[in-house]
C-alpha cells in the first residue's frame, strides 16, 4: 500500500504492469482508481499544511470546534435539567402565591398563559382569591419592581403584598421586607395613594409610590381580565 | 511516600491554593458565611477542577500555544455552566444561596492556574488527581474560614447549634469585614506554621 | 432614568454596595496591585474601561445572540470569551500607546480577564434585566467604586510599610485585616438614602 502512494506522489500514475491475467478494461479501472487516490492524498496533504499547528486557520478551527462541542454538550445538559428546573420554579411560585394567603393551602392556576393572574382554589375547589403579578416603575426605570398582590375574591381587598424582585436600592429591599410598610395594605382595597391614608417608607418615596401604583395596577388588571 | 500521596499533601497543605498560593479569594470570602455554603462551593469547584484538568490534559497536544488561554477558558466555562444547571435542578437551595458565585467559578484563578501549570503538561490521570487534591485544599480552606465565621456569628456549624445560648454572637463575623479579618488571621497562622520550619535569617 | 435615580445608583455602586468591600468582587487585583498609588491608579483606569466596554459588549451579545436563539445557557461561555478578547485588545493598545503603564501593570493586565468584578458586573446586569444605558452606567460606576476602594487601600498600604506587626502577618494577611477594617468603615454607608 505504502509503495503505491510513494509511486503516486512521485508522479507515477500508471500502476506497474502486473503481468498476465488482467484485461484492458480492468487495467483502465485500476488506472482511474489510482488517479482518484492520488488526488485525494494531495488534497489531504494540502489540508494538513493549511491547518498546521500554529497557523491562523488552525487557531480558528480549534476555537470553532471547541466552542461547538461545548455548545452541543451544554445544550444536552440544559435539555436534561430544564425539566427539573421548571418543576422547581413551579414549586417556588406556588409557595410564593400561598404565602399571600396565610393559613390556607391553595392550589393556583394561571388564568391564561402569561396573564400573571393566578386563581387560588382550596381543597373543595372553591375560588378563594387571586395572586396577581405586576411590574411597577420605580427609580431605576421601567418595571424595576416586581410584585405579587394577593386579593381576596369575596372582599375584593388585599390579603398580602410581597416584593419579589427589585433593583431600586438595598435600603429599599430591607425596608420593604420590614412588614409595617407592606402590611398597611392588608385588608384594604384600591385605589391606594401615598399621603391619603398610606405611608411611604422614609427616604424612599418614589419606590413607595411605585409599590402603591403597582397594587392599583393589580386591581385594574383583575377587573379587566381575571373575573371568574 | 508515593507520588499520589505527595500530590495529596501538596494540594491540601504545602501548596494549598487559597492559604499558600493565595488564589481564589473572592469566592472564599463570599461563601464562607456558613459551612453548608462553604462545602457546597468547595465541592462544586472541585468538580469543575477535576473535569477541566482532565479535558485540558486530554487535549493538550491539540491546542495551539497561541490560543491556549482562550481554549482553557472555554473548556472551564463549559463545565462551570454544566455544574450550574445541575445544581439549579437538583440542589436549588444551595444554588440560591451561592448565587452568582457559581458562574464566577469560571474566573476562579485556581482553575485556570492549574490548567496552565499542571494539566497542560501532564497526563490525564495525574491531572485529574491534581484537580481533586487542589479542589480538596480549596474546600479545606473554605471550611476552616467558614467554621470560625459561623461559630462566632451564630454559634452553629452546618446550621446545628453548637455553642451554648449564652455565648454572645459576633454578628460582624458574618459580614464582609469579618470575612476579610478571619481569612487574614488564618493565612497568618498558616504562614507562622510554615515559617517555624524554615531557618531564620541572622538578624 | 431621572437624575435622582442616577445619583442613587452612583451612591449604591460606589459606596453602599462597593464591589470590593461589600460584594467581594475583584479581590485578587485589589490585594495584588495596591502596593503603590500610581500602579493602583493605572490598574483602576484599566478596570473601569474593561468593565464598561465588557458590559456594553455582553449586553449586546445577550440581546442579539443569546436571547433570540434561545441559547441563554451559553451565557457564561460567551461572556468570558468577550471579556478575554477585550482584555487582549486593551493589552495590545497599551503596549503601543502607553508602554510605561503596560510594563508597570505586568502580569496583572491579562489577569483582568479573571477579575471577578468584570464578569460579575456582566452577570449582575444580565440578572437584573437592565436596559443598555442602565447596564453601561452601572458598570462604569461600579468600576469607579472599585478604583476608589483600590486607591484608598493603596494609600493605607504605603503607610503600612513603616508599621510594626507580627512577622506571620507579612504580605497578604496584614492586607486582608486592613481591608477588613476598611470594609467596616464602608458598612457605615448602608441604608444611606439622600432623596426623601
Amino acid at each position: 500500500m505504502r509503495d503505491d502512494f510513494a509511486e503516486i506522489e512521485n508522479g507515477v500514475t500508471e500502476p506497474a504492469p502486473s503481468g498476465e491475467g488482467i484485461s484492458p478494461a480492468e487495467a483502465k479501472k485500476k488506472r482511474e482508481l489510482s488517479k482518484y487516490l492520488g488526488v485525494t492524498v494531495n488534497v489531504l496533504q494540502a489540508l494538513r499544511r493549511f491547518f498546521k499547528k500554529d497557523s491562523m486557520p488552525n487557531l480558528v478551527l480549534v476555537m470553532v470546534l471547541l466552542t461547538s462541542v461545548t455548545a452541543a454538550g451544554l445544550g444536552a445538559v440544559y435539555a436534561v435539567t430544564s425539566v427539573t428546573i421548571e418543576e422547581n420554579d413551579q414549586i417556588a411560585l406556588n409557595k410564593t402565591l400561598n404565602d399571600l394567603f396565610p393559613g390556607q393551602a391553595l392550589l393556583f392556576t394561571e388564568t391564561s398563559e402569561g396573564s400573571g393572574i393566578y386563581q387560588g382554589r382550596n381543597s373543595e375547589g372553591e375560588l378563594v382569591g387571586f395572586g396577581v403579578k405586576t411590574l411597577a416603575d420605580g427609580f431605576a426605570g421601567k418595571g424595576s419592581i416586581t410584585m405579587m398582590v394577593g386579593i381576596d375574591v369575596r372582599t375584593q381587598s388585599v390579603t398580602r403584598v410581597s416584593v419579589m424582585k427589585q433593583r431600586e436600592t438595598t435600603g429599599f429591599s430591607l425596608a420593604a421586607k420590614r412588614d409595617p410598610f407592606l402590611e398597611q395594605f392588608n385588608g384594604r382595597s384600591a385605589p391606594f395613594v401615598i399621603g391619603e391614608g398610606v405611608d411611604a417608607i422614609a427616604g424612599a418615596t418614589v419606590s413607595s409610590e411605585a409599590v402603591a401604583q403597582g397594587i392599583n395596577n393589580a386591581f385594574a388588571l383583575l377587573e379587566t381580565e381575571g373575573s371568574p | 511516600m508515593t507520588q499520589t500521596m505527595r500530590q495529596f499533601k501538596n494540594g491540601l497543605i504545602d501548596q494549598n491554593p487559597t492559604l499558600v498560593l493565595l488564589l481564589g479569594m473572592c469566592p472564599t470570602l463570599a461563601t464562607s458565611t456558613s459551612m453548608t455554603n462553604a462545602v457546597g462551593m468547595g465541592l462544586a469547584a472541585t468538580a469543575v477542577l477535576i473535569c477541566s484538568n482532565f479535558a485540558v490534559s486530554a487535549l493538550r497536544k491539540l491546542i495551539p500555544e497561541k490560543i491556549r488561554i482562550a481554549a482553557f477558558v472555554v473548556i472551564i466555562a463549559g463545565f462551570v455552566t454544566a455544574v450550574d444547571y445541575l445544581l439549579q435542578a437538583f440542589v436549588p437551595a444551595l444554588s440560591e444561596s451561592l448565587g452568582m458565585f457559581i458562574p464566577l467559578i469560571v474566573v476562579n484563578c485556581i482553575i485556570l492556574a492549574r490548567a496552565e501549570a499542571f494539566a497542560s503538561k501532564n497526563g490525564v490521570m495525574r491531572s485529574a488527581l491534581d484537580g481533586l487534591t487542589m479542589g480538596m485544599g480549596f474546600t479545606l480552606a473554605l471550611m476552616t474560614v467558614s467554621a470560625i465565621r459561623e461559630l462566632l456569628s451564630a454559634g452553629s456549624l452546618f446550621g446545628f447549634r453548637v455553642l451554648p445560648e449564652a455565648f454572645p454572637s459576633i454578628g460582624i463575623m458574618a459580614q464582609p469585614p469579618g470575612g476579610f479579618i478571619v481569612l487574614g488571621v488564618v493565612i497568618a497562622v498558616m504562614q507562622a506554621i510554615r515559617n517555624r520550619g524554615k531557618a531564620r535569617p541572622a538578624a | 432614568m431621572t437624575w435622582q435615580g442616577l445619583i442613587t445608583m452612583s451612591l449604591g455602586a460606589i459606596l453602599i454596595e462597593n464591589f470590593v468591600l461589600v460584594r467581594f468582587l475583584g479581590i485578587c487585583p485589589f490585594l495584588g496591585v495596591s502596593k503603590k498609588m500610581d500602579t493602583a491608579m493605572g490598574m483602576g483606569m484599566a478596570v473601569i474601561f474593561v468593565m464598561t466596554a465588557a458590559s456594553a459588549a455582553t449586553w449586546a451579545v445577550d440581546a442579539y445572540l443569546l436571547k433570540p436563539f434561545g441559547i441563554e445557557y451559553m451565557e457564561t461561555v460567551a461572556f468570558i470569551l468577550v471579556i478575554a478578547a477585550l482584555v487582549q485588545i486593551v493589552e495590545m493598545f497599551l503596549q503601543k500607546a502607553v508602554p510605561a503603564l503596560y510594563k508597570a501593570l505586568g502580569i496583572y493586565l491579562p489577569l483582568i480577564t479573571t477579575n471577578c468584578a468584570v464578569l460579575g458586573v456582566a452577570i449582575i446586569n444580565s440578572d437584573l434585566g437592565s436596559g443598555f444605558l442602565e447596564s453601561v452606567l452601572f458598570s462604569f460606576l461600579s468600576g469607579v467604586g472599585f478604583t476608589f476602594a483600590l486607591l484608598l487601600f493603596a494609600a493605607i498600604r504605603q503607610r503600612l510599610e513603616f508599621a510594626e506587626y507580627p512577622d506571620a502577618f507579612e504580605g497578604f494577611p496584614i492586607a486582608l485585616v486592613t481591608a477588613g477594617l476598611l470594609a467596616m468603615c464602608f458598612m457605615g454607608f448602608s441604608g444611606l438614602e439622600i432623596f426623601p
